[in-house]
């Protein structure tokens, strides 16, 4: 992405934002609230559409119309509330919108569950039966699921918006397991968060928004969690 | 290590659904002297069960999506005016009958737009069509009931499809029974049944994953319409005239037998076999109490003791089985 | 890939309406009011310009409290000196608690009749049984003083009200309703008590001909609102007739409300629960209507029951033909709505207080005739 502006009225939301992602690399895209993380992301997907600047994928320039053309790319996003339909079972949360069908448009629910059965054990999440209800599972399972549909689909850059919220401590571990999965099968990922904490574990790289300008792009050996900290608050390297 | 759940807490509320309507069936066939299960009596209960059933059905899809009608109370007077209206201009039966289906698909179409597009909560919406289209049919009928005798041709072929028996068996209930398999199989084994459960259930996750949820709403609305209008013609040949009255309540009981079947008010989850069971339930309630010599004076107390504990156990079990 | 164009344009179409947060949701609902109303009063508009001519006619749409207006302004039939019609200049109105029920309608048009044919102005209120609504408009009719006030008194609480009308130069007189200790003029409806004892004592008489045991026959009398004062007066007509011939047995049973389906899913189960049953009145319009189709139901020959009612329902008169119905009361609330003009203008005229009993024609197989001549006319 580069040079990418982003009003909301008079807000300035984005200013001039250029970001980059590279094969294969985990990037935690950090910085406070209201730093224009979720709308810079939210640009990457498709969701909204940059008011200056382009985007480049796998070399090509790309314009999204809606989040259905950024995934059919292969950019996936997971949300932390809007992935999972918690009543619907396993099988139909991964295939949402993109059913397996017989003839007629009617379901093949024996293929769907075989192949969600796949899915899931790539990840290594063990459930008893993929027709159960996504919302017996704890939250970091159901991450697990999300970030399965989005693997099992070929995803070739995955964007996690704050996966780690609000999950207890295991939880989070199991998470950042799955991270480390998809890096292994050559997946990009951009990890977005507020807790340096956990994002530090996995990441490469790290990018800082402060009020809708990068102000950091960095290595994770070039760098310390106590820098990325002064970076996310003040804007600026440690004085 | 799994934490440990009682297999009673994780059973679907469809099944308390079912044991408790076998309950009160048992009670109702045993008190009334086995009158309940009386030819009689189950024929009645067969024509006229689809009444509510038929657009309950709708009413639960829709419901599944996330969304209500409550203007299904004024669709049913409306289209059987306008049936009426048509075959006493002239026109052909089937002819009249497509018209009317139309309509009904129209005013689902208006439910949806307005909902949709002006982003109003269908609860309203359909609050103020439900008042629009009942003020719009008192006034063109000027409320006087029209006798349908004088304005069928020799031989109806709608009255054979609509009134007639099937070896003893009311055709209604059949249409009943085509119209659950219909949407059953629709609602849960077609792709787009299940973008009315994502719809409902997780209204963003669904648009995230690239369905189209107005489109999806839309079609529930449209359905409840066709419905409605199928009923407004079903009562129409049954009750041999266009009655104003026609379609008073159906908004609260066709919503009541829902959630009684096990469909939450939050949309997202039930079945068709729930709506069903709900149905059942709240057609037979008020019967089965008058066999059973219950002073009808006291049935309507009845009725609302039944439908509140009936609603609270599913409801219970519906929130234990998903959490 | 039509699906998929037409997918997409309805997407599209949506996000500019996302983007478009200027109007509030508030704004919306209050224009969706005013299209609601603007749509109604059209509807009323083309409904009222299909009937027969009308003079101006304001009908207050019952607790949702929308007037729609039906106008239609008629070519003026009086036409200079010769041919003057004697109530010209003259206005009535009639305040009552009647609405969704094809009763009214037969009374509007009895008092739109009378109106065109006398030559004077004439308004109903139709409040659906809402006693404040009914007391505003009142008031309301009180204010613009009428030539006089046809009133439903249907509550004690008027009798100070029409009092205060009286005081004020306003005649009032009573319609379709009575209360006793009211000081109105007059009154001019159906005595319920007096229709309730006419059906029974013919459904009885009936009864008993065909030789049924009185001591033992059961009376069932289903009604659509319990509790309600026409179905009380009636059913104690019903009763004082039931005593004459010795019928001690009776229930009124409550058929659940307006709705057809409720109403005959009722009785039939009543029916089948009830075999003793041989007498069934109806106290109502439609529970009477549904009568015949829940015998049917249940299995029971025409004449089996002896049964009978109020209105002339399509069922009804079907009913009536085939033999399940043995009579039904017309109330000829036509002649209440015709008579509160005919009145008030004698009143006006001459100081006139006619007290007239409208109601109360037994309708059964021989006098059907008459009553499916008229009833398409809105009329009987």
């Amino acid at each position: 992405m580069i040079n990418i502006h982003k009003w909301f009225g008079t807000v300035h939301a984005l200013n001039g934002v250029d970001f980059t992602v590279n094969r294969g690399e985990v990037v935690g895209l950090v910085g406070d609230n209201g730093a224009g993380k979720s709308t810079l992301i939210k640009i990457l997907s498709g969701v909204y559409p940059p008011d200056m600047g382009e985007i480049y994928f796998e070399g090509r320039k790309v314009r999204f119309r809606s989040p259905a053309d950024a995934r059919k790319l292969g950019i996936e996003t997971v949300y932390q509330d809007q992935a999972l339909a918690p009543n619907l079972s396993i099988v139909r949360n991964i295939f949402m919108g993109r059913e397996i069908t017989a003839s007629f448009g009617f379901l093949d629910l024996k293929k769907m569950s075989g192949e969600a059965r796949k899915a899931i054990e790539t990840l290594g999440l063990r459930v008893r039966s993929p027709l159960e209800p996504v919302a017996i599972l704890s939250g970091g399972e159901r991450q697990g699921v999300a970030i399965a549909r989005a693997l099992y689909f070929k995803a070739k850059l995955v964007i996690l918006d704050e996966p780690t919220a609000a999950l207890s401590i295991k939880e989070t571990q199991k998470v950042l397991d799955f991270v480390r999965l998809l890096k292994k099968e050559g997946v990009s990922v951009i990890f977005i968060t507020h807790n340096l904490y956990h994002v530090y574990e996995v990441a490469d790289r790290f990018v800082v928004l402060f009020r809708g300008m990068k102000v950091a792009d960095v290595l994770k050996e070039q760098t310390s969690i106590e820098e990325l900290a002064c970076y996310i608050t003040t804007g600026k390297a440690a004085a | 290590m799994e934490s440990k759940r009682s297999l009673m807490l994780r059973l679907p509320p469809e099944v308390y659904s079912l044991i408790i309507l076998i309950g009160l069936l048992t009670i109702f066939t045993i008190f009334s002297n086995y009158r309940f299960l009386s030819y009689e009596n189950l024929r009645a209960l067969g024509r006229l069960l689809p009444d509510l059933g038929v657009v309950a059905l709708g009413v639960a899809m829709l419901m599944i999506a996330g969304e209500f009608d409550l203007s299904i109370s004024s669709q049913i007077p409306l289209c059987s005016y306008v049936m009426i209206t048509l075959l006493k201009s002239g026109f052909g039966e089937i002819l009249s009958l497509l018209v009317v289906l139309g309509v009904g698909a129209v005013l689902g179409f208006i439910n949806a737009v307005i909902t949709i597009r002006g982003r109003i909560p269908s609860f309203i919406t359909t609050l103020g069509t439900m008042l629009l289209w009942r003020g719009v049919v008192y006034v063109w009928s000027g409320m006087m009931p029209i006798p349908l005798r004088p304005y069928l041709p020799e031989t109806s072929i709608l009255a054979l499809v609509f009134v007639s028996e099937v070896f003893g068996v009311p055709v209604q209930i059949i249409w009943f029974a085509a119209v659950a398999i219909v949407l059953g199989l629709i609602l849960h084994r077609h792709r787009f049944g299940n973008w009315v459960y994502a719809t409902g259930d997780n209204e963003l996750a669904a648009k995230e994953m690239g369905i189209n949820t107005a489109l999806t709403k839309t079609i529930c609305f449209m359905t409840v319409g066709i419905l409605a209008a199928l009923v407004s013609v079903l009562q129409l040949y049954r009750i041999e005239s266009f009655a104003a009255t026609q379609g008073i309540g159906f908004e609260f009981r066709a919503i009541a037998a829902c959630v009684i079947g096990g469909i939450s008010l939050r949309g997202g989850s039930g079945s068709v076999i729930g709506a069903i069971l709900g149905i059942i339930a709240m057609q037979t309630i008020d019967t089965g109490l008058i066999l059973m010599g219950v002073p009808v004076f006291g049935v309507s107390a009845f009725i609302g003791i039944v439908i509140v504990v009936f609603g609270l156990l599913v409801t219970r079990a519906g929130r234990k089985f998903v959490s | 890939m039509k699906k998929r164009k037409v997918e997409r344009l309805i997407e599209e179409a949506n996000e500019l309406l996302s983007r478009r947060e200027a109007l509030s949701t508030g704004a919306k609902v209050a224009l969706g009011a005013v299209i609601a109303g603007l749509v109604a009063g059209l509807g009323g508009y083309f409904a009222g310009s299909q009937a027969a001519p009308q003079r101006t006619v304001t009908v207050t749409a019952p607790a949702a409290e929308r007037t729609v207006t039906i106008t239609e302004t008629v070519l003026s039939t009086i036409t200079g000196a010769a041919g003057k019609k004697p109530a010209e200049g003259m206005y009535f109105r009639l305040v009552t608690h009647g609405g969704d029920d094809p009763f009214w309608a037969v009374v509007k048009k009895g008092m739109i009749d009378a109106a065109e044919f006398y030559g004077c102005k004439a308004d109903i209120d139709l409040c659906g049984g809402d006693l404040a609504l009914q007391q505003k408009r009142f008031q309301e009719a009180v204010a613009m003083k009428p030539t006089a006030i046809a009133l439903v008194i249907n509550d004690p609480s008027w009798a100070p009200l029409v009092q205060d009308a009286l005081d004020k130069g306003v005649p009032v007189f009573g319609i379709n309703n009575d209360w006793p200790g009211n000081p109105r003029l007059f009154y001019i409806g159906q005595n319920e008590v007096r229709a309730g004892y006419l059906i029974g004592k013919r459904i009885f008489e009936t009864g008993i001909k065909k030789g049924i045991d009185p001591k033992t026959a059961h009376l069932v009398m289903p009604v659509e609102v319990p509790g309600a004062a026409y179905g009380v007066q009636r059913s104690k007509g019903i009763l004082q007739a039931a005593e004459e011939y010795g019928i001690k047995s009776y229930e009124i049973m409550d058929a659940g409300g307006l709705e057809m389906t409720t109403v005959e899913s009722r009785e039939t189960a009543y029916f089948l629960a009830h075999p003793e049953t041989k007498f069934a009145i109806g106290l109502g319009g439609i529970v009477t209507d549904r009568l015949t189709t829940a015998l049917k139901n249940a299995g029971k020959k025409p004449g089996e029951i002896i049964a009978g009612g109020f209105d002339t329902t399509p069922g009804t008169l079907a009913g009536l033909k085939e033999g399940y119905i043995e009579a039904t009361i017309d109330q000829q609330q036509y002649l209440q709505g015709y008579f509160a003009i005919v009145c008030g203008y004698l009143y006006a005229w001459a100081g006139f207080m006619p007290n007239i009993d409208t109601g109360g024609y037994l309708v059964d197989k021989n006098t059907i005739g008459i009553i499916e001549k008229f009833s398409p006319l809105h009329v009987r």
